[in-house]
């Protein structure tokens, strides 16, 4: 009995032994995004010697304290991108409940340092406190937060972005500097080698991380090839192909370059990048981003201020994608019917219409209704419709089901986009 | 002038903000060719002007801790005539000539790719690792770094402000040579729109004199000595001044031995001296800064960091601070000194063969005084002194025989000595070679004994820091005599002088001597 009572109590002092808590300061600041996978942090780690009298603290601190609050720095970068900022890798609460089961297993040191790809190892500054029984550091670490979020998605934390971007549809993704109505995005990229910069840094990035990358030039070269193949064989031209054909992508990623004198005869630039969705026009994301104040190099400059941005919206990107995995997609879908319904029918066959909708969706948004128009956006789960035919297909047999005054086809199908036409 | 202190104030602290995080940047100076002679010195004095402007330029040149620069003469031409075409001459003057004439310059040196280019290493030497200096591999200028460089580059007047010659007549005349010079700092700003402006920062004044018997006393050669001194003098000044003082971090300690971030091209030489600081948060919240120790260069490298070692405080990690601790190299030192078994007294022994009376002195008991100077720091040898002691003791009899008159022993010796620290105490070896002369006036049946001899010197002492600038000495020193210089003395009334030939027939027996201990306090400065 006594045996198995101290066995017991030895098994519990190791388990408390294994695992390593969070850090004590949780201070951190974004500096600068290195690269498509690294974020350089500035971090705080304090350390408060636990020892019984006051001189063996100032020894212990003497001797361990730079290491050990250089650790807890460690653990405030990671902890930093985990759960604080503005854009943070665990923002659903299934998330953080899932890292809350392993959270002090995971801030162990040898774990930690998993994920640091660079420190100076000096501190930036270091300040003694509470008479000499305490200290605080702040130094700059880089982190590979891609590693991060792997490593989060191999202990089954985050959803994993290949099964992610499978449920959502695997978009394509293009990228267009912002324009004028009365301007040509990829005659100015070809002009401008500033907007060509920072369109080249965008696909870099998005192609580091295996996003699916549309280029608009080749776009364009396609859909030429295809119309001229057609008409080659006699084809009629499909209008309706032609314009759906002008959407390019699902997401476009569109970004706006300005720069301004800063003094001293040096030049910040700043970006402005907007991710969306083209056939919802839902905003996905958007965030600023500003270089160093800098004489010269102005290609660094851009790239400097374009990761900056662009990891916040891809970070909101996936986020909304996250929550369209559990709220359902968006699909928008515009219903024209045509004339010739009596006002009882009209009103009739708009309520099976939206009866319709309602049953392929979890939940509707009635946007526009007119006497000809319904605009509606519906949020569908993806594991029951995987695709936008699917979708169609259920409105149409619901709709046959509830009703018999009128004939309803797919005017369009443009990737999230349906255009239903209802006639009598 | 209380203006310009006030202003300095100001200014010295609002520049030394502009360094990134307080450490030390390598600062531009312009360097004239000519010094502001104050019309109250007298004509044949003028000359020290150009003396001293050209041994502070040379000197200023060879510190690498500035990057000197220097214009054209005629840049600074007109600025001296200026000040000197009137004798009510002052610092707002020069103000006024030196934006005239100089700044135009400056200001195109400043905006020059040239300069801009040599001036990278310095002003970009702390950039971290973002992503411009990673993958952008970019060497522009960020607008901080701009606004550092644009704040860096500093002018600097010399003057002469009196030279003077006091006789003081009496049995002994002695003639008093005393020089006050100094340097007026400024300090070129210019702000992001591009406006310059030369702002005062600090003055440094100081005078240096030399006594000399009036026989003795040759002007130009006293003139030659007292400008060494004042140079020596401003540039301690100068390197105290906050923006050009060497203020670095420690990057690794290992016990008690320091890395820090400094190199020989800053400036961080040999047995320099720096204050071991570290921040701390005060009762109040804020932060202050705290001298915990004090620790020396030991090994400084053009392309390596300097490493230093602790002396006082205790050991601590790395990240805090040095600032350096500027010295002239010098420790002066006194105290007591006592000889035992002197041996000299035996030389009579040996008259024409016969036996004579001995001195009936066996020990002395008196002063000692010593002024050194770290020769190695100049030549790679750590912690390598010459120096020269004097000391004075009167001899006294153990026998308990009477004595009277003046009974003295003088030793004057160049020494070389080299010292191993650990911590705060230090074990230093000496050896030396020197003059003693030993004097009895009434001894019994001598009289006016009068002995010189050439003597060797080695000891051994121990040395214990008792702060950053005072250390406790204790040496025990073999004197051993190698060569009769002259002896003279009347014994029984009959009169003798010998000299170094005649020692032979003496027999004196060389390699005798005496041992001598001594204790007291240095200071080092």
């Amino acid at each position: 009995m006594k045996k198995t009572t101290c066995t017991t109590l030895i098994a519990l002092l190791l388990s408390f032994g294994v695992y390593a808590s969070g850090p004590v300061s949780k201070q951190a600041t974004l500096i600068d995004s290195t690269s498509s996978s690294e974020v350089l942090l500035e971090v705080t780690g304090i350390y408060k010697s636990d020892e019984r009298s006051k001189g063996k603290k100032r020894k212990d601190i003497k001797k361990n304290g730079v290491k050990k609050a250089l650790d807890d720095s460690r653990k405030a970068a990671v902890y930093f991108l985990l759960l604080s900022g503005t854009d943070p890798i665990l923002t659903q609460d299934s998330e953080k409940l899932a890292f809350k089961a392993i959270e002090d297993s995971f801030f162990d040191i040898n774990t930690i340092l998993g994920f640091i790809s660079y420190e100076d190892g000096v501190p930036k500054t270091k300040v003694l406190t509470d008479g000499e029984t305490g200290i605080r550091v702040v130094q700059q670490v880089k982190v590979n937060k891609e590693a991060l979020i792997l490593d989060l998605e191999k202990r089954g934390v985050l959803i994993e972005k290949d099964d992610l971007l499978d449920q959502i549809g695997n978009p394509f993704i293009m990228v267009l500097p912002s324009v004028s109505d009365d301007k040509n995005p990829l005659d100015l990229i070809k002009k401008d080698a500033n907007l060509g910069h920072a369109a080249a840094v965008i696909q870099s990035l998005l192609t580091a991380r295996q996003y699916d990358v549309v280029l608009p030039d080749q776009q364009q070269f396609l859909n030429d090839l295809v119309d001229g193949q057609l008409s080659l064989k006699d084809i009629p031209t499909d209008m309706a192909y032609q314009m759906a054909l002008s959407v390019g992508s699902d997401i476009y990623i569109d970004f706006e370059l300005s720069e301004s004198d800063a003094g001293y005869g040096t030049k910040r630039m700043a970006v402005r990048v907007r991710a969306f969705e083209t056939t919802t026009a839902r905003l996905l994301g958007s965030e600023t981003g500003y270089s160093e104040a800098r004489s010269g190099d102005d290609m660094v400059s851009i790239e400097e201020a374009m990761l900056s941005a662009l990891d916040n919206v891809l970070a909101r990107v996936t986020t909304y994608w996250k929550k369209d995995i559990y709220k359902g997609l968006q699909y928008k879908v515009i219903v024209s019917i045509d004339g010739g319904f009596s006002p009882n029918n009209l009103e009739q066959v708009q309520d099976s219409v939206v009866d319709s909708m309602s049953a392929v969706s979890l939940k509707t948004k009635e946007q526009i209704v007119t006497d000809q128009t319904l605009d509606y956006v519906l949020w569908v789960d993806p594991n029951d419709y995987p695709t936008s035919r699917q979708v169609w297909r259920k409105i149409r047999s619901e709709f046959r089901d509830l009703t018999r005054m009128g004939e309803i086809a797919l005017a369009n199908q443009n990737r999230k986009l349906l255009i239903l036409r209802i006639t009598p | 002038m209380i203006r310009i202190i006030i202003m300095g104030i100001v200014l010295a602290v609002g520049v030394s903000a502009l360094d990134t995080d307080g450490l030390f940047i390598k600062k531009t100076i312009v360097s004239p060719e000519s010094a502001w002679v104050f019309s109250t010195v007298e004509e044949n004095d003028q000359y020290l002007g150009k003396k001293f402007s050209t041994a502070l330029a040379k000197k200023i040149k060879r510190m690498k801790r500035f990057d000197t620069v220097q214009f054209d003469s005629s840049v600074f031409q007109p600025v001296y005539e200026a000040i000197h075409a009137t004798s009510t001459a002052n610092a707002d003057l020069l103000v006024t000539a030196l934006e005239s004439h100089v700044l135009d310059d400056v200001e195109a040196m400043l905006m020059s790719n040239a300069y801009q280019k040599r001036r990278v290493r310095a002003i970009q030497q702390r950039r971290g690792v973002g992503f411009a200096q990673t993958k952008g591999k970019s060497n522009a200028y960020t607008m901080e770094e701009m606004q550092i460089l644009m704040n860096s580059v500093y002018v600097y007047i010399p003057y002469i402000r009196s030279a003077d010659t006091v006789k003081v007549e009496g049995e002994n005349p002695v003639t008093v040579r005393t020089i006050t010079g100094g340097m007026l700092w400024y300090n070129v700003q210019m702000s992001p729109t591009g406006s310059v402006a030369l702002v005062p920062v600090q003055e440094i004044e100081r005078t240096s004199f030399m006594a000399l018997p009036s026989s003795m006393a040759i002007e130009p050669l006293m003139d030659a000595g007292i400008m060494r001194a004042l140079l020596s003098k401003t540039i301690k000044a100068t390197k105290s001044m906050p923006m050009f003082t060497l203020v670095s971090k420690t990057i690794s300690v290992s016990g008690r031995d320091y890395t820090l971030s400094l190199t020989k091209d800053s400036g961080a030489k040999l047995d320099d001296l720096f204050f071991l600081q570290e921040d701390m948060e005060s009762d109040g919240g804020g932060i202050e800064r705290k001298t915990v120790g004090l620790l020396r260069i030991t090994q400084s490298s053009r392309e390596d960091w300097a490493h230093g070692y602790q002396h006082i405080g205790s050991a601590r990690d790395r990240g805090g601070y040095v600032i350096e601790s500027p010295r002239r190299g010098f420790q002066l030192g006194a105290g007591v000194y006592y000889a035992g078994d002197i041996q000299s007294s035996r030389i009579l022994s040996y008259l024409d063969n016969d036996q004579t009376l001995m001195l009936p002195f066996d020990t002395a008991l008196g002063w000692q005084a010593s002024l050194d100077y770290n020769v190695g720091r100049h030549i790679g040898v750590s912690q390598l002194f010459v120096g020269v002691d004097y000391s004075r003791a009167d001899l006294q009899s153990n026998s308990g025989a009477s004595t009277q008159g003046d009974n003295r022993i003088e030793a004057y010796h160049t020494r070389l000595s080299k010292k191993f620290w650990w911590q705060r105490h230090a074990v230093r070896l000496d050896v030396g070679t020197g003059t003693e002369r030993v004097q009895a006036s009434d001894a019994v049946r001598l009289r006016n004994y009068k002995l010189k001899i050439r003597s060797m010197k080695y000891g051994i002492g121990y040395e214990f820091m008792l702060s950053p600038r005072w250390l406790f000495s204790a040496t025990a020193t073999q004197h051993r005599m190698f060569r009769l210089s002259q002896l003279s003395y009347t014994l029984d009334g009959t009169a003798y002088h010998f000299s170094n030939s005649d020692a032979r027939q003496l027999g004196i027996q060389y390699n005798r001597g005496y041992m001598s201990y001594q204790c007291g306090i240095r200071i080092d400065f």
